[in-house]
């Protein structure tokens, strides 16, 4: 479970066969390989193969997504590159496109040009009178008729070529200057046209459609030859794997040190996998492999090890982060939790088949293997039993249907009606997870032998917890001898909290002992009346501290004189007993703290008060846990709505049965898909936020193997 | 639109039935308003903030869709709870069922305070929301291996619709 175990790992070895050495080591996979040097940055770009892989993409005949990888072997995939000239391939499929590229833009500026001219393609200009200057243009009704008149009688042909929607299209002729006043006119209210005076425009125009018509041609061949090589696509997949492969190794290859003959690689190795590091370098002469068990300071990676079942889970930690090198893996602490909490969130049976069904249908028909799919698939089989005991089958649909039978069949509780019990549920399956954390944090802290903190601190609140709502649920029921049984638990929890969770100060032990013994018994005396304790008892318990204070006075040499006085006093109280039991405290308190032997159990105390405050955090934990209810509630009422909706439109004529479907399915998949994002963030959040601060702080650094790690196919080992 | 239709219809034909406005009715029909609208308001708001980062990042990098969508999605979830508990408004006081019931004053309030809480924390936090995962976006564009990170500060700011949905549901509830 959890953690596994890392050994340290130094090779050295003769700098001839380095890149051999690399290429083993990347195809085992087992190896992490610590950065000695800072390698030149070799960022991934985009290199002319890529960018001929995702042009040819387009030009694939099967769209619609890949099944399943292909499977090759490492020897495979060099073999087959060697056999290809993938380079002169991707140029030419790059020099095909940069000729589309250009055609596609010689089109768009000739289509352009055509619908520019296209309004004067009656005109043909021919004069050779070269003292004569001319202007092509267009200009709206009034402004056209404006300068009509002007230059009536003016040595100037206006002539109007066509008029369309208001526009008049026209050619001016005229001396240089009354042409310039008309250009400007036509600079303030119209357009002009650059129009050669020597060619006809309808045969430019038609000149335009003949280029048009052999760019066409060529763009169809071109993409005509593109589809052919698009066939070819596989060859830029494995030539980009293969490029791929090779980047990484010539990354890692720099990233260690070396000297002209040798070089020395310092990794990381799960023990493991030793064995297997051992004998696929083994044939390689001149090669030294040393093992060593790392020290704390060494902050070695850490690698998870779970079992098949937890194994997807190991995805929730790591988007957390990684644990630290001597934390415990909470992976398969979470699964069981996280697979509940996503049940309750959607309880929705319905739903649960629904998604079950698709996701194995994903699982196994598209062979997709991600962490992400068993996370969810495992959450929908929950869901099934979630729903199945609130009664949500699609909402209320059974019911609908007339098969309300069938819902009452499993159902415990339908929250739409009765949500207490859902609200009591989700509250119990907080408290259950905050005390598992707790006993977590229990057997962590044994586990680096920190045992004071595992007793006073972590067991301590776990009874507390553990014991409150035992007492406030079935207190009332419970025998006398029980009950106080309980409750002297209870108190004892609670002043050990208060004056010993917090033990940074050196004082003696006899000293923690006496606090602890006042604290405990004056608690126990203060409430007597409150649990109904017989005096006698009270009395009887309470005379231990002054006793104890007497006999410490005889042990001890320093505050001899106080000790036994205060004992002899409290004695005396006791004995006499009519005085309210708050002054005695008190007094008790005037006269211990000063002692020098007590020095800081002030700061103590009250820092063990603040510890108290942090039951308040408890509970502030488990009510974060009522959003499954929320939540839960938010998927079957929507459900409900959608139903609801669904057989009013029913009431349509003709059409209605049509809508009805239609609503149906599309409410109750966005429903799925909103309500199932919802499950899964707020799921996660409770293990985040409520579950991993009990003893999971994470921060290290995670164990990534120098390995093959291929795109377009799968590498087979 | 068809219920909110169908509502109007109602009110309007009850009131001419009686000549006068059932004040609790109205009430009741104000709270289911408050809840959808508020909400509603709050999510738009909020998928929009977030949006509008996304449109950015991928206008430069369009294969972080899949990673920048639970981001941009997430305030939407205020706007459905809003909308349930104006749902179940609607379903207590039968609007839907062609008669519906007739509510005194009191429970009109009721029902109208019942829709305050999803109303202003989903106004409010859907917002909120929206802003932090606008920020999370733009930190995903740098990170994108940290993208669930992202979400659940996300989340972190809707807890409080959350325990605001959950008022409503009790009080609703508690409406005798």
């Amino acid at each position: 479970m959890g953690v596994a175990k890392v050994k340290k790992v130094l090779i050295a070895f003769s700098k001839k066969y380095k890149e051999k050495i690399f290429s083993i080591l990347q195809k085992e996979g087992v190896l992490h390989i610590e950065k000695m040097n800072v390698a030149s940055p070799e960022e991934e770009h985009k290199t002319p193969i890529t960018e001929a892989y995702n042009y040819l993409k387009a030009y694939e005949d099967k769209k619609g997504f890949k099944l399943q990888k292909p499977v090759i072997s490492i020897e495979d995939l060099y073999n087959r590159v060697k056999k290809l000239d993938f380079r002169a391939f991707s140029k030419e499929v790059n020099s095909k496109i940069e000729r589309l590229k250009s055609l596609n833009a010689e089109e768009k500026s000739l289509l352009e040009r055509r619908q520019h001219i296209l309004p004067f393609k009656t005109l043909s200009l021919s004069f050779d009178n070269i003292s004569y200057k001319y202007i092509v243009a267009s200009l709206g009704e009034e402004h056209y008729k404006k300068i009509k008149d002007r230059y009536n009688n003016k040595p100037v042909v206006i002539e109007l070529i066509n008029t369309i929607e208001k526009n008049k299209y026209f050619v001016a002729i005229g001396n240089d200057s009354i042409i310039h006043e008309i250009s400007e006119e036509v600079k303030n209210f119209g357009n002009t046209y650059s129009i050669d005076k020597n060619i006809p425009v309808a045969l430019e125009i038609k000149s335009i459609d003949n280029r048009l018509k052999e760019i066409e041609k060529e763009t169809y061949d071109i993409e005509k030859q593109l589809k052919v090589a698009s066939k070819r696509l596989k060859e830029l997949e494995i030539a980009l794997d293969y490029l791929e492969v090779e980047r990484v190794k010539k990354q890692t290859m720099e990233m260690i040190l070396s000297t002209d003959t040798t070089g020395i690689i310092f990794g990381w190795i799960k023990e493991i996998d030793t064995e297997k590091l051992d004998r696929s370098l083994s044939d390689i002469n001149g090669v030294y492999i040393e093992y060593k068990t790392p020290e704390k300071k060494d902050n070695p990676p850490v690698a998870l090890n779970n079992r098949k079942i937890f194994k997807p889970f190991e995805m929730i930690l790591n988007l957390y982060g990684t644990p630290m090198p001597e934390e415990i893996d909470p992976t398969p602490l979470l699964t069981p939790f996280f697979v509940i909490f996503f049940g309750l969130c959607l309880t929705d049976a319905g739903y649960g088949v629904l998604m079950t069904l698709s996701l194995v249908l994903v699982l196994f028909l598209l062979k997709r293997k991600d962490a992400i799919i068993y996370v969810l698939l495992l959450g929908s089989i929950a869901t099934i039993f979630a729903g199945a005991i609130t009664g949500g089958w699609f909402g209320d649909m059974p019911d609908r249907l007339g098969f309300g039978w069938f819902r009452k069949e499993f159902i415990l509780f339908d929250p739409m009606t009765n949500p207490m019990p859902f609200f009591y549920l989700s509250l119990a399956i907080g408290y259950i997870q905050m005390l598992f954390g707790i006993l977590v944090e229990v057997y962590d802290s044994l586990r680096h032998k920190n045992f004071a903190t595992a007793i006073f601190e972590n067991l301590t609140w776990f009874v507390l917890l553990f014991l409150i709502p035992v007492y406030a649920i079935w207190g009332e029921k419970l025998s006398t001898s029980s009950r106080l049984l309980i409750i002297l638990l209870m108190l004892v929890s609670v002043v050990t909290i208060f004056t010993l969770s917090n033990r940074e100060s050196d004082s003696p032990l006899w000293v923690s002992v006496t606090v602890w013994l006042f604290f405990t018994f004056f608690m126990i005396a203060l409430t007597n009346n409150m649990w109904h304790i017989p005096d006698i008892v009270v009395r009887i318990v309470l005379s231990v501290i002054p006793l104890f204070f007497i006999v410490s006075g005889f042990i001890t040499s320093e505050n001899k004189k106080t000790l036994l006085i205060t004992g002899l006093i409290g004695m005396g109280i006791i004995i006499l007993w009519n005085i309210n039991i708050l002054p005695i405290g008190l007094l008790f308190l005037a006269f211990i703290l000063p002692l020098s032997a007590f020095k800081g159990w002030i700061g103590r105390l009250s820092w063990g008060l603040y510890n108290l405050y942090g039951a308040t955090s408890y509970l502030g934990v488990v009510l974060s846990y009522i959003r499954l209810m929320a939540l839960g509630m938010v998927t079957g009422g929507i459900a409900l709505a959608i139903n609801t909706i669904a057989w009013k439109v029913l009431a349509v004529p003709y059409v209605g049965i049509i809508l009805a479907f239609i609503i149906l399915v599309i409410g109750h998949l966005y429903n799925i898909a909103i309500s199932a994002l919802g499950a899964f963030v707020h799921t996660l959040r409770l293990q985040y936020v409520e579950f991993f601060p009990r003893f999971f702080t994470g921060g290290g650094r995670r164990f990534v193997p120098f390995r093959i790690n291929t795109k377009y196919f799968d590498i087979r080992r | 639109m068809y219920i909110l239709n169908s509502i109007g219809l109602m009110l309007i034909q009850q009131t001419a039935a009686t000549g006068v406005w059932d004040w609790g009715l109205v009430l009741a029909i104000a709270g289911a308003v408050a809840a959808a609208l508020f909400a509603g308001i709050g999510s738009a708001i909020g998928i929009g903030l977030a949006a509008q980062v996304a449109d950015g990042v991928l206008s430069e990098d369009p294969d972080k869709f899949g990673s920048l969508f639970l981001l941009v999605v997430l305030p939407g979830t205020q706007g459905f709870y809003g909308f349930l508990i104006a749902f179940l408004i609607i379903m207590n006081t039968n609007l839907l069922g062609g008669a519906p019931k007739a509510l005194n004053f009191g429970q009109g309030l009721g029902y109208f305070l019942a829709g305050l809480p999803i109303a202003f924390t989903g106004l409010l936090s859907a917002i909120w929301q929206g802003k932090t995962c606008a920020a999370g976006v733009e930190m995903v564009a740098k990170r994108p291996s940290d993208s669930m990170k992202a979400v659940i500060y996300g989340a972190m700011v809707e807890t409080y619709a959350v325990l605001g949905l959950l008022t409503s549901l009790f009080i609703l509830f508690g409406i005798k």
